[in-house]
């Protein structure tokens, strides 16, 4: 009795773990899948906690449009308000996908401006943001108490980095947990290809702007993830119209070429941070740039109209 | 036919268990690891799920040159120690954590933008034999330097 009582405790363990991972990581790739059978002995258990821990999760992460906007920033880029979404554009927005999309877009565009310590284009960002992500029913991420926070610190930029992180974090969390993963994914394509927007239109030359032009290409590595990760909801109609729409961005960054060396470690002992050595050399003619140039300004125009 | 029911009611719990979860990951996220990322800004983007001991899931990031960045991987407190390895795009481990006292967090720069693989993998809890397979929420964050 007690042999078949712990049989069905371990079944329902088993059982418990597989409804799990189906409800708490719709946004990871499973490598393989378990199945159950209703009555099991000693071995089958076994083999089936072995299927279960062989389970393999991939995430993949996309970079925040705030690091991307201050990477930019760094290679010497300049602001130009004129580039931004209006947010005037935003009463246009009506379907799911393109609220989604466009909360990316603002959201970027508020990163953008933050590193440019722009105070009032910051808080008509973050209004209009709270306004898409109200259409999407997600009203915790961007409450009345962020904004108030946002107008007491406008003139800390670290703080407003911060606060404009808590809610790209509340915002994406929350998708997950309702168990939206797809609209998350949405938004951070979305911030992905106005970044990419952004920085291709502050750019013309290849030579003359070569540090930011090294910055752009270097999104083909994230561009990659972003695939993948939309790649992994293909079967919702909004992704998958997104997919193809990304195919003359990806067709632009395969023409480029990136050669990289292997990566060497070097670690303080004393601060116990790590370096870590490489080298890279971009093969990227005028005409391969302006092809990009000219594939992010036709989806982005696509999305924000 | 009765234990079919009980077994059907059981096996229907444990699937809301698994859902109401993900909600607690999330705060799990927000209240023991993001704080630990400090001084380094938290990049805005949740990457956490539950594993189980002996489970193990990998998170694809591009990290770019000349920048200062914190890793920090947490897991709820039931859970046995995480193993935690960088590797680059063809799998070489880069770090490991089990060479440095499973430590949480990791901080590195880059000289040129790489995508890495962040494994992590929970410990299997061999001292502690039991019916009960230890599971929970692993969070997997990234801080950058505003600097």
């Amino acid at each position: 009795m007690r042999r078949n009582t712990l049989k069905l405790f371990r079944l329902l363990i088993v059982l418990g773990l597989m409804s799990g991972i189906v409800s708490c990581s719709n946004s990871d790739k499973k490598e393989s899948s378990a199945t159950t059978e209703e009555t099991v002995d000693q071995e089958e258990l076994q083999e089936k906690q072995k299927v279960v821990n062989d389970l393999k999760k991939v995430m993949y992460s996309l970079p925040s449009p705030v690091e991307t906007t201050l990477l930019l920033k760094k290679a010497g880029a300049g602001y130009d308000e004129a580039l931004l979404n209006p947010t005037s554009n935003s009463n246009k927005y009506n379907t799911d996908k393109q609220k989604a999309l466009n909360l990316g877009i603002y959201g970027a565009d508020l990163s953008y401006a933050s590193i440019f310590e722009q105070d009032q284009t910051i808080m008509q960002y973050m209004n209009v943001s709270k306004k898409l992500a109200i259409g999407l029913d997600l009203l915790a991420a961007i409450d009345q108490s962020i904004i108030d926070r946002l107008e007491a610190n406008h003139d800390n930029r670290d703080s407003v980095i911060r606060i404009i992180s808590e809610t790209f974090l509340n915002s994406n969390s929350t998708l997950k947990e309702d168990n939206r993963p797809e609209m998350a994914a949405l938004i951070l394509a979305g911030g992905w290809v106005e970044g990419l927007y952004l920085a291709t239109q502050l750019t013309k030359d290849v030579k003359k702007d070569k540090d930011l032009i090294e910055r752009i290409v270097e999104q083909k590595l994230s561009f990659g993830e972003m695939e993948k990760l939309l790649g992994v909801y293909s079967d919702n109609p909004d992704i998958a119209e997104v997919l193809t729409q990304l195919q003359p961005i990806s067709q632009a960054f395969n023409a480029i070429e990136i050669v990289k060396s292997g990566i060497e470690t070097i670690t303080d002992e004393e601060t116990g941070s790590t370096v870590l050595k490489a080298t890279q050399k971009i093969n990227i003619t005028q005409a391969q740039y302006d092809a990009l140039k000219q594939a992010s300004a036709n989806l982005r125009n696509s999305f924000i109209q | 036919m009765k234990n079919v029911s009980k077994l059907l009611v059981l096996v229907v719990s444990f699937v809301l268990l698994g859902t109401l979860s993900y909600g607690q990951c999330r705060t799990f996220a927000k209240s023991e690891c993001k704080p630990s990322l400090n001084p380094y800004v938290h990049d805005g983007i949740f990457n956490a799920t539950e594993l189980s001991e002996g489970e193990s899931a990998e998170l694809y990031k591009t990290f770019y040159s000349n920048q200062n960045y914190r890793i920090a991987i947490c897991g709820d407190a039931q859970l046995p120690k995480i193993k935690f390895s960088i590797m680059d795009a063809d799998r070489n481990v880069l770090f490991t954590n089990a060479k440095h006292s499973f430590k949480r967090v990791w901080d590195f720069k880059m000289e040129s933008s790489q995508q890495l693989i962040i494994s992590i993998e929970v410990e299997t809890n061999d001292e502690n034999i039991s019916d009960e397979i230890a599971r929970g929420c692993v969070a997997v964050l990234v801080g950058f330097s505003a600097e």
